[in-house]
């Protein structure tokens, strides 16, 4: 699954990447792949939690295409959001 | 029966100390006065140090005994600085693989990890330990540790479920937040607790040792006092402290239900886009920890003490390491706006009220700012 949406908050701290990944998903249709990156270490945690708290799928984490610091998290939005 | 607690107005920090009460206060300031001497030594002024020590060590075996359900004898009792420090000593002295879960504390982590073939048990999402992995995980444990509820979330742990399931391993349990806000399980070997967590002094903390453990002090325990020279203050500080809270616990541990159950009903009518973490029904009574989405832990702590409330985080801005709480993160919780309520012992239902009254136009405040 390709992402439709990518988030670039690298260099954001908490609550930041999750501000515009909520942001971003009231914006698009269920359906819709967002990947974020994000180099903040609450981001691990709170993204999956995120989903979990807001009805999105998790799709699972992997690092960053470039080497860089931070990780790519890639979620769908549901229905439900 | 007057209350000695006297927290300050908006304390919503009981776990990051709270005021000595005066009757605390000045038992500490007589047995200062009398008890200045080493009480090894043979002279008048070193005896009536040792007996006020002895006196102090029998009164928190008395009032243990209560908490425990059980009688618990002077000489089962130790003396030391904290709780890492008590835990340390129970570990020293019982060699063998430890059996641990992973929302205990950094400090006990940490002894697990230089310990050879420590075993991490993985908790759900209330914070609570698989009884079932952690009964794997015994089999080839020597012992296990365990609090009584985590005292960042309030969940209780299945004490008495891993003894009955293994009851040939001992448990070496931390009844950190425990002791006197609810009846303690049965089955433990070992027991840890800081004086602080029942309005005593902060540097005296207890180890219990059940008298059939294999245990042998890492180091000397003159009358009972682990690790360099006995504070006879603080361990009549400790005792004394601890007997008011055992005088009251029933009441004490009701308000405190009561007002927590008021909280999270307030907390849940009244903020959109929060979750309230732990177990809401076999918990701490005093204990309630919630994330707000969309906020930071820092600035929502800051804002709540510009408004005249104290409470903690264990949101990675407001932590020491720039790492959330491993609890949080052991839990899958949301750890971004976390913040953690310990009622002080005393806190008035005026404050949780005041409280729920100011939380939504802080948390709207901080959301704005963003």
């Amino acid at each position: 699954m390709n992402p439709q949406v990518w988030l670039d908050e690298r260099g954001r701290r908490c609550p930041l990447p999750i501000i515009a990944l909520n942001r971003a998903a009231m914006e698009q249709p269920a359906g819709t792949v967002i990947a974020l990156i994000s180099d903040d270490p609450a981001a691990k945690f709170d993204v999956p939690a995120w989903c979990r708290i807001k009805n999105a799928t998790f799709l699972g984490e992997s690092p960053v295409a470039d080497g860089g610091d931070g990780l790519v998290f890639q979620i769908m939005v549901d229905e439900a959001n | 029966m007057a209350r000695i607690w006297h927290p300050p107005a908006g304390l919503l920090d009981g776990m990051g100390g709270q005021p000595l009460p005066s009757v605390v206060a000045t038992a500490m300031a007589a047995a200062a006065a009398q008890g200045w001497a080493d009480p090894r030594r043979l002279h008048h002024a070193g005896r009536q140090a040792g007996a006020l020590l002895n006196a102090a060590r029998s009164s928190i075996a008395n009032s243990l005994s209560m908490a425990a359900g059980m009688t618990i004898t002077t000489e089962e009792i130790y003396f030391t600085s904290g709780v890492a420090a008590a835990q340390a000593f129970a570990l020293d002295g019982y060699p063998g693989a430890l059996a641990l879960g992973s929302v205990e504390t950094t400090a006990l982590l940490d002894l697990g990890e230089v310990r050879p073939a420590t075993q991490i048990v993985a908790v759900d999402a209330y914070g609570r330990i698989d009884a079932e992995a952690f009964h794997r995980a015994a089999a080839t444990a020597a012992i296990a540790a365990l609090q009584v509820a985590n005292t960042e979330v309030g969940t209780c742990q299945p004490i008495e479920l891993v003894a009955a399931t293994d009851p040939d391993l001992p448990i070496l349990m931390d009844a950190s937040q425990a002791i006197g806000r609810i009846p303690l399980p049965q089955g433990w070997s070992m027991l840890t607790a800081g004086a602080r967590d029942w309005a005593g002094p902060a540097g005296v903390a207890i180890l219990v040792v059940r008298r059939e453990v294999r245990w042998l002090p890492p180091i000397n325990a003159d009358r009972g006092w682990l690790g360099g020279l006995p504070d006879i203050a603080g361990a009549v500080g400790a005792a004394t402290a601890l007997e008011a809270l055992m005088n009251e616990q029933v009441t004490l541990a009701q308000k405190a239900h009561a007002d927590i159950e008021l909280l999270r009903a307030g907390i849940v009518s009244g903020l959109t886009d929060v979750e309230v973490l732990g177990d809401p029904v076999w918990r701490l009574p005093h204990i309630l920890n919630f994330s707000v989405l969309y906020v930071s832990g820092e600035a929502l702590v800051t804002e709540l003490d510009k408004r005249g409330f104290a409470v903690a985080s264990g949101s990675a801005c407001v932590a020491d390491h720039a790492r959330p709480s491993h609890v949080l993160a052991a839990m899958g919780a949301y750890t971004g706006g976390n913040i953690r309520i310990s009622l002080p012992l005393g806190c008035t239902t005026e404050t949780v009220e005041n409280f729920l009254e100011v939380l939504p136009s802080a948390v709207a405040a901080v959301r704005a700012d963003i």
